[in-house]
């Protein structure tokens, strides 16, 4: 009878463990999302590593071979021969000064304004909280162009920079180069870790600082010993989105850097993919992917190390505000001073540009609102009317607002979920996995990234001779594929340090009560990481907002979109009306933060209201 | 968890087949290496060409049809598709559908990059979505991997063609040639051009003070620079400074030619790289400068001049200014509005009466047109008159990345 039993209970635990695999939606979910991510993001990079080995037409005759056979010849020219050192080891060095320099001086912004934010009595802090994040929103080339504008020297010609023309010597070493470059990208990306930081301080219950206060703790001690500690994952994510952000753009550090010969290697790879050097450059790619996944493998390992972050926990939360006591007033002060220098000269600069007729001439009777609202003159802009009379304008707003917020929204929450798989699977191969698949597709050069989507859904998608996706060539469905997989790093990102916090006994008391999977992913899961979500919702739409080389491949002539009327209006000697769609393109950005922070979020505005 | 595992792996290999049978489906290439050595156009005009079922239809290869004969053919098609790297293609495109009615033109402006993997993308995925081509075969590259492998083609009428330098016609259907000029601020400098001899550059005196793209920036600034070392120009320039210093000119080591050993003297005397030609135009045209620098940028910043207030002025350079960027038409194959094309692009040559209200937008200062019926923008220098290189699209082609390299390796 009691072995009978025990081989009856076995066989049935055994099913029932199978069972509860097949049955978890949990399960379920991770299958498909590797699937997918497997899919759309290996065989891009497969199709990348494999280029990378292929010999091209123009360099066979070179390289001794036939084109299109396989060849070392690009890695060996890069990894080992004489041009190793000007290809990769030096650019290699300056990618990884500015990336790290950049990371330390954004998380520091990022975070310290997140704190002074969320958790004290700071005045005036729903201005603040509005301002803060407009740095992000203006374009990177705008702040870079700034900069010059105040710190130009002889060495270049042109109009003498602001400081110049005050009789003040600037130095080479500030004007270009690495410095420059550290202190415009800093001030741009320092956005991230201030969303991410500041919603993982709202989820801080204060009571936990309390209790360190009631135990004769220090402001710093408790801000060290448990405020830093719990923000931690967030903080980590935004070092690994800022630090591959910076080793990946390219524009500043062309703009900035080009005028005393400094290059990364991500403005190497543009180079060389603008010089048809395909292979090259995703060698280059390839290179740049693997040092953004090994950050975010030290990052795994420490976070991993910790045991919890939860801080969403089964009780009720409430935050009481620290005081900043006497220097409340010091610590304004300096917040606008750096409000008045990182955010409103640079749009001052692009409003301005906007109204003059000539680039340049800053005398009142240059003033006007030709670009804006103005009929076509034959002698100006070659012809085209203000922006807001021209018929492709109203279509490109269309456009792009169609494209941001459908983009966003499911960008947001594959993230989220990605985020959840992550956080519930930390440790485990799975979470790794996804974790490290997400992050590749940022890396991958936009151009390189829609190309290879392009070619892979133009024709229909077949297995075994079963259709399984149809030709998506041209369609607004294959632009929302390639822009959310592209923008997943983001938004995961966000998901990620967001699921970290939310404590595991919430979802088991519901899972006790016979919640199911869903139920509990959207009555609890959901509504407590709000403000992450719409965190993760602001940094996919502002860079979809901006995005053009990824799309413009995807686009057929007649979709056209805002950052694409103002590639047009560059290319036709028009910089003034790029200006002013520049200038619509962050106002749309910001109106739907301030949308989102005043009513989407009803906790964040209540606590930043004070 | 084991089983989750192997669940795992399952999946995994499955997508990657998947991938796998994606990939093959996709990549439905043509083979370059056959016809390598054969131009088609002229395989074609000799009979020795094997025609393909769209090359009959479409009849590209054809030299005598009217204006009138296409655009009958081209009413039936309905519709033509360009992608342009000019944003001027908008205002052509509505004087096309004024003067033929019947035809709607859809532009697609956008840059040189983008352009070509679209182009090239979708003409392998078989969607047949442009029709036309403007761009410019910078490197090469065109000719030898594109028409030579018959995914574009080169149209060519006779009627048009007859009022064009053959040198311009051989390998590409040319519309109007722009350069890369050194230009000097002519507010600071009135008795003309600081430099006239293009060795100046490497003098002493103007350390760091020429302003110019890094070649390696993109394909036009590194066809330039290879420019100089092929074909007669190394000569010319061995010549040009036995002119100016009356002694003959010492290879460095490295230098193959006087063509390289230029590019050397210029990186050693440290040009101002910029990342765009608006900025050099703006460097060296802004008046009321003291010791303004010259620069080297695209010839139709001219342009800009009224516009902004520039002074900028032109040099024409001795023994040479460089090689022209051709900017040229190509038809794409397979493509579903053949004869459509083919009127747009006799439209945007000029037609075969001159009737330039498709041309014009184009002839604008800093550009010179390639027919000889056309007169050039007016206040342009004769394209005649200008020292410039031939273009030669095999010597470019096999020679960029070599000097690419040697620039690399200067630093």
């Amino acid at each position: 009878m009691k072995p009978k039993d025990q081989n009856y209970s076995k066989s049935r635990r055994l099913k029932n463990q199978i069972k509860a695999v097949v049955t978890n939606p949990y399960n379920l979910i991770v299958l498909i999302a590797i699937v997918l991510l497997t899919y759309l993001i290996v065989f891009p990079l497969l199709d990348m590593i494999s280029t990378s080995f292929t010999l091209a037409q123009k360099d066979a005759r070179l390289a001794g071979g036939t084109a299109g056979s396989f060849t070392l010849y690009y890695w060996q020219r890069l990894l080992g021969s004489a041009l190793t050192k000007q290809m990769l080891l030096q650019p290699l060095l300056n990618s990884l000064l500015i990336g790290v320099c950049v990371s330390f001086f954004a998380i520091l912004i990022g975070s310290v304004l997140a704190w002074l934010m969320v958790r004290t009595d700071l005045p005036f802090k729903p201005f603040f909280s509005l301002a803060v994040i407009i740095p992000y929103m203006i374009p990177s080339w705008c702040k870079s162009q700034a900069w010059l504008t105040m710190f130009k020297t002889e060495r270049i010609g042109g109009a003498p920079g602001f400081l110049m023309s005050l009789g003040i010597n600037v130095p080479d070493w500030l004007a270009y180069g690495p410095v420059a470059i550290i202190t415009v990208l800093s001030l741009h990306y320092y956005a991230y870790a201030y969303l991410l930081v500041s919603a993982a301080l709202n989820s801080i219950n204060s009571e936990l600082e309390e209790m360190g206060e009631i135990q004769g703790a220090g402001k710093a001690t408790i801000l060290r010993k448990i405020t830093f500690p719990l923000v931690l994952p967030a903080m980590l994510s935004a070092v690994i989105l800022t630090f591959s952000k910076a080793i990946g753009t390219f524009g500043v550090i062309n703009y900035l850097g080009s005028k005393v010969n400094f290059v990364t290697l991500s403005s190497q790879l543009y180079m060389n993919s603008k010089s048809q050097n395909t292979q090259t450059a995703f060698a280059m790619a390839l290179i740049m992917i693997c040092i953004a996944s090994i950050s975010v493998f030290v990052n795994q390992k420490l976070i991993g190390s910790r045991k919890s972050y939860a801080t969403i926990g089964g009780k009720g939360g409430r935050s009481t505000p620290i005081r900043l006591g006497k220097h409340k007033p010091l610590i304004t002060a300096v917040l606008f001073l750096f409000f008045v220098f990182g955010i409103i000269m640079p749009i001052a600069l692009l409003i301005l540009e906007s109204f003059m007729l000539r680039q340049g001439d800053y005398s009142l009777s240059n003033l006007t609102l030709h670009y804006w609202i103005g009929d076509p003159i034959a002698t100006v802009m070659e012809g085209q009317p203000g922006i807001f009379k021209n018929a492709n304008f109203i279509n490109s707003l269309i456009n792009s607002l169609k494209l941001t917020f459908v983009n966003g929204v499911f960008g947001t929450i594959f993230g989220q979920i990605i985020g959840y798989i992550c956080a519930k699977g930390r440790g485990k191969l799975h979470g790794k996995v996804v974790e490290q698949l997400v992050f590749i597709p940022y890396l991958i050069p936009s151009i390189a990234f829609g190309g290879i989507f392009l070619s892979m859904f133009s024709a229909p998608q077949q297995l075994f001779g079963v259709t399984l996706v149809p030709s998506l060539y041209g369609t607004f469905a294959l632009l929302t594929i390639t822009s959310v997989v592209k923008h997943l790093p983001f938004a995961s990102r966000a998901g990620t340090s967001n699921m970290l916090q939310i404590g595991g006994e919430l979802e088991e008391a519901a899972e006790i009560a016979g919640a199911g999977f869903f139920k509990r992913f959207i009555r609890i899961v959901f509504p407590l990481s709000k403000g992450g979500f719409i965190s993760g919702f602001m940094l996919i739409f502002v860079s979809i907002m901006k995005e053009l080389d990824l799309i413009i491949l995807l686009m057929t002539p007649k979709t056209s979109t805002l950052p694409y009327l103002a590639f047009q209006y560059q290319n036709s000697n028009s910089p003034q009306a790029s200006d002013c769609v520049a200038i619509v393109m962050f106002s749309i950005v910001f109106l739907v933060y301030a949308l989102a922070n005043i009513f989407g979020d009803a906790d964040l505005a209540k606590s930043m209201g004070g | 968890m084991l089983q989750h595992k192997r669940t795992l792996a399952g999946i995994l290999a499955a997508t990657m087949m998947f991938s796998l049978t994606a990939c093959g489906g996709g990549g439905a290439t043509t083979d370059p290496g056959s016809d390598a050595a054969q131009d088609p156009n002229e395989a074609a005009a000799a009979g020795t060409l094997q025609l393909s079922e769209w090359e009959e239809s479409s009849g590209i290869f054809n030299t005598d049809e009217t204006d009138e004969e296409l655009y009958e053919k081209a009413k039936e098609e309905g519709k033509v598709t360009i992608y342009s790297i000019s944003s001027r293609i908008t205002k052509v495109a509505n004087a096309f559908m004024e003067k033929y009615p019947g035809i709607e033109v859809e532009p697609f402006d956008i840059s040189t990059n983008e352009l070509l993997e679209k182009v090239t993308r979708e003409y392998d995925a078989g969607q047949h979505v442009a029709d036309v081509v403007h761009i410019k075969d910078q490197d090469g590259t065109l000719y030898n991997e594109y028409i030579l492998a018959r995914k574009f083609y080169n149209y060519k009428p006779a009627d048009i063609l007859s009022h064009i330098d053959e040198k311009y016609t051989k390998t590409q259907t040319p519309m109007y040639v722009e350069l890369t000029q050194l230009f000097y601020n002519s507010e600071a400098y009135p008795d003309g051009s600081p430099v006239t001899n293009i060795w100046q550059l490497t003098e002493p005196e103007w350390k760091g003070r020429v302003m110019m793209q890094n070649p390696l920036d993109n394909l036009a600034w590194g066809s330039w620079i290879t420019g100089f070392c092929v074909g007669d120009v190394p000569d010319q320039l061995a010549a040009s400074y036995k002119e100016l210093y009356g002694k003959e000119l010492t290879l460095s080591d490295g230098c193959e030619n006087a063509g390289y050993e230029f590019l050397k003297r210029l990186h050693d005397n440290e040009p101002i790289f910029t990342s765009s030609s608006d900025e050099i135009a703006e460097a060296v045209g802004t008046k009321g400068q003291t010791n303004p620098p010259v620069g080297f940028c695209a010839s139709s910043k001219l342009r800009k001049n009224e516009d902004n207030n520039w002074c900028l002025a032109p040099v024409n350079l001795e023994p040479t200014t460089g090689i022209p960027a051709i900017n040229t038409l190509y038809v794409v194959g397979e493509c579903e509005h053949p004869n459509a094309a083919k009127l747009l692009i006799r439209f945007m040559m000029g037609g075969a009466d001159g009737d330039v209200s498709g041309y014009k937008y184009f002839n604008t200062l800093g550009g010179w047109p390639v027919r000889d019926d056309i007169e050039p923008a007016e206040g342009s220098t004769p394209y005649s008159e200008l020292h410039v290189s031939d273009f030669n699209v095999t010597d470019i082609y096999e020679n960029i990345n070599p000097v690419r390299d040697f620039w690399t390796l200067l630093g």
